[in-house]
């Protein structure tokens, strides 16, 4: 449960990307990368090849507010 | 499958029903933000259906806000999750204004009116508007110095303000106990209903007419229509990685800048923005949430690759955003976000930044006057109502101002303390930068909004503000072949006692120029404290070196400096100001597009006629020389072709 009052102690912000053991079937390249994505669906995580953006996995986030904020009303679910 | 034919016509009944229904709303709500300042949209929603690939989606938008055409899709679905599809009865209509639910600040409230035939959930109607005031530590709600979500006012997610499509009381009071503008909660209430129940039984019509699959087809063959075509757009632009940098600058307790940095990877008809190394959330009023951001990002694109095309979420598709969660442009709750809008036009200009440093040479455009360059003017005044039509009864005040004025709202307590409390937005407007196409234009809007300025009659009929200037400046547009729009100053002066709050959030960079063109000329804002004497007559008069700056740069005469070259103020103190203060605005001029000494001569000599240029703006920055006095003899000027051939060899 997210419920920020202090701002992040970094004063930048950056998404970790994982880097992924695996080749992307599109192009062939080994840059696959794993990492949290919003598209206008909503959040994801998706592993995803850096050289031609292919999708190899989509994973829906459990809720549509992202990874780190979730509402108190899902204690009501 | 329906016909091509049947598909097409419905797609086309799908805009024409959020159009028209726009159109309800400009005529039936009575909060001047909303029918003179388009504050709002209409959108048209599916229903789920994941055989033909339907979730929830916008299928079809109005043009108005563009800043709310991005996040709808977002606030549908959100609102939905929480309050669950299997509790939709037909006739509700759910409030929602939860930025971190459906994107912008808490005074844009979201309505959502699921749409039925017999028992099946069709699809529904969602709209969005600004209501002036929610209550909050700010009458009207623009400040930059909120701490938090708490202080911007009531915070609602999914309550229904109508059941069976009548008005539900303790809906309705969540807007009237925490609004200091309750009269006109009622209207646009009322006008989002009567929006949302047009649209509702257009639907509902077409469903009759074609059948619910046919419709829920035209549905996903509009989403596909405009992915398809936002895809072609895309595939003009060449592949990469591009990097484009913006950012506002400063938060109310911190004197520094806050970034937004962009990488935009490009391949083929699909883009990743990823906005890793941005800043981290602010400590004021001046974030926006993720959604807002997207948001940024989208019209950016939408912009740039398929202008022409209605907008809806299928033209979103193509596009992901990576955003690191606690950036001042991916804020977390309780983070203040009034100042959304700021933050979300910095995410624009970036995103366009990036694409431009990747587009063919010449096809680049000059960044537009970058701010708003707000100030919140409000208070309480003792005056008398100041025209014949306050004698027109009860109501019917509030009624002919909102059918004159512009952002500004005013409440009478006639039959108690007598006093006028007024509510007074101060936005300004100003220039597009240039472009291989032409000039850029001279008084518009900035990217993502569709504003209108006030008038100034009904400013100073409702207000104890007089407004004493607003025109144009010269040599303020960035110079290029085609010259940016100029910048406009806007001279206003309080008659009476008001708090006002200035929101300059965007000085420290300047609107940028495109393949060769020159920057836009840096704004600036400043405060002049009345003396005793008459105020008028001297503001009148009054150079930029005879007042105080209040935020931009400045050199030590007080006159605006391009970044970096003067002493920076900070503009977002809030103001006691007495009577007889004088507040000057003067929004940055915008980009010019290619090399300034190449513009023709003939549109210079046309600029110094018309007061865009001064003989001397021509002569330095565009090597032309004019012959001739404009004040006593504007059509007399002449181009000095021998001399000018002269300076620009």
């Amino acid at each position: 449960m997210t419920m920020l009052f202090g701002r992040p102690a970094e004063p930048e912000r950056t998404v970790v990307r994982t880097d992924l053991d695996e080749t992307c079937p599109a192009c062939g390249s080994t840059a696959v990368q794993g990492y949290p994505l919003l598209e206008v669906t909503g959040w994801c995580l998706v592993a995803r090849c850096a050289d031609c953006l292919h999708v190899l996995r989509r994973e829906p986030s459990p809720t549509p507010f992202g990874f780190s904020y979730v509402p108190y009303s899902v204690h009501l679910r | 499958m329906s016909d091509q034919v049947a598909l097409e016509i419905i797609r086309s009944a799908f805009f024409a029903t959020v159009r028209q229904a726009g159109r309800i709303i400009l005529r039936s709500s009575f909060s001047p933000i909303i029918r003179d300042a388009f504050d709002f949209c209409v959108t048209l929603i599916g229903p789920e259906d994941l055989e033909r690939g339907l979730a929830h989606d916008v299928v079809a938008m109005n043009e108005s806000l563009a800043h709310f055409s991005g996040v709808m899709p977002f606030m549908v679905r959100n609102l939905l999750w929480e309050y669950g599809v299997e509790n939709l009865c037909a006739g509700d209509l759910l409030a929602i204004n939860n930025p971190f639910k459906g994107g912008n600040h808490v005074y844009d409230n979201g309505f959502y009116k699921p749409v039925f035939v017999g028992d099946r959930l069709i699809g529904g109607v969602a709209v969005k508007a600004h209501l002036m005031d929610m209550g909050g530590v700010t009458a009207g709600g623009y400040s930059t110095r909120k701490r938090s979500l708490f202080e911007e006012g009531v915070v609602i997610a999914g309550v229904p303000v109508y059941k069976d499509d009548r008005p539900w009381t303790p809906g309705f009071n969540l807007y009237f106990d925490n609004s200091r503008l309750p009269d006109n909660m009622v209207a646009d209430l009322q006008a989002m209903h009567s929006a949302c129940t047009f649209a509702e039984e257009r639907l509902v019509a077409l469903a009759e007419t074609h059948g619910v699959d046919t419709v829920h087809d035209a549905m996903a063959y509009t989403l596909d229509y405009a992915d398809r075509s936002m895809r072609e757009g895309l595939r003009a632009l060449p592949d990469g990685d591009f990097v484009g940098e913006d950012g506002i600058d400063a938060d109310a307790f911190h004197d520094t800048p806050y970034v937004v940095r962009t990488t935009v990877r490009k391949r083929g008809d699909e883009v990743e923005v990823d906005f890793s190394g941005s800043t981290r959330e602010a400590a004021s009023s001046v974030n926006c949430s993720v959604f807002d951001a997207a948001n940024g990002v989208y019209t950016a694109l939408k912009f740039l690759c398929d202008p022409h095309n209605p907008n809806n979420a299928g033209a979103f598709r193509c596009i992901t955003v990576v955003a690191p969660e606690g950036t001042f442009i991916t804020a977390r709750p309780p983070a203040a976000t009034t100042m959304y809008f700021d933050a979300a036009e910095a995410v624009f200009n970036a995103v366009t930044k990036a694409i431009i440093s990747g587009a063919p040479p010449g096809s680049g455009f000059g960044g537009h006057y970058g701010s708003n360059m707000g100030l919140l003017m409000t208070g309480s005044t003792e005056a008398p109502p100041s025209g014949p039509r306050r004698a027109g009864g009860d109501g019917v005040a509030e009624r002919l101002a909102a059918a004159t004025q512009s952002i500004p709202v005013v409440l009478e307590d006639g039959a108690g303390s007598g006093r006028k409390l007024f509510v007074a937005p101060m936005l300004a407007l100003g220039g597009f930068g240039g472009s291989a196409e032409g000039d850029g234009e001279n008084f518009v809007s900035m990217s993502q909004q569709n504003l209108m300025d006030m008038s100034i009659e009904s400013i100073e009929e409702d207000h104890p503000i007089v407004v004493l200037r607003k025109e144009f400046v010269a040599d303020t547009a960035g110079p290029g072949a085609h010259r940016g729009g100029a910048g406009v100053v806007y001279d206003r002066m309080l008659v009476g006692d008001a708090d006002v709050y200035p929101m300059l959030l965007h000085l420290r960079i300047l609107p940028w120029g495109a393949d060769g063109g020159g920057a836009g000329r840096p704004g600036g804002a400043w405060i002049g404290e009345p003396d005793g004497g008459p105020a008028a007559q001297r503001w009148l008069g009054a150079a930029d070196e005879d007042v105080r700056p209040l935020g931009g740069y400045f050199d030590g005469s007080g006159t605006a400096t391009a970044p970096h070259e003067g002493r920076w103020h900070s503009g977002n103190a809030d103001i006691a100001a007495a009577p007889g203060t004088l507040l000057r605005v003067r929004t940055p001029g915008a980009g010019g597009w290619g090399a300034a000494w190449t513009r023709d001569p003939e549109a210079v000599l046309r600029d110094v006629r018309d007061g865009f240029v001064t003989l001397d703006g021509a002569r330095v920055d565009y090597g032309v020389v004019i012959l001739g006095d404009v004040d006593e003899g504007p059509d007399e000027l002449c181009v000095d072709l021998e001399a000018t051939e002269v300076l620009r060899s």
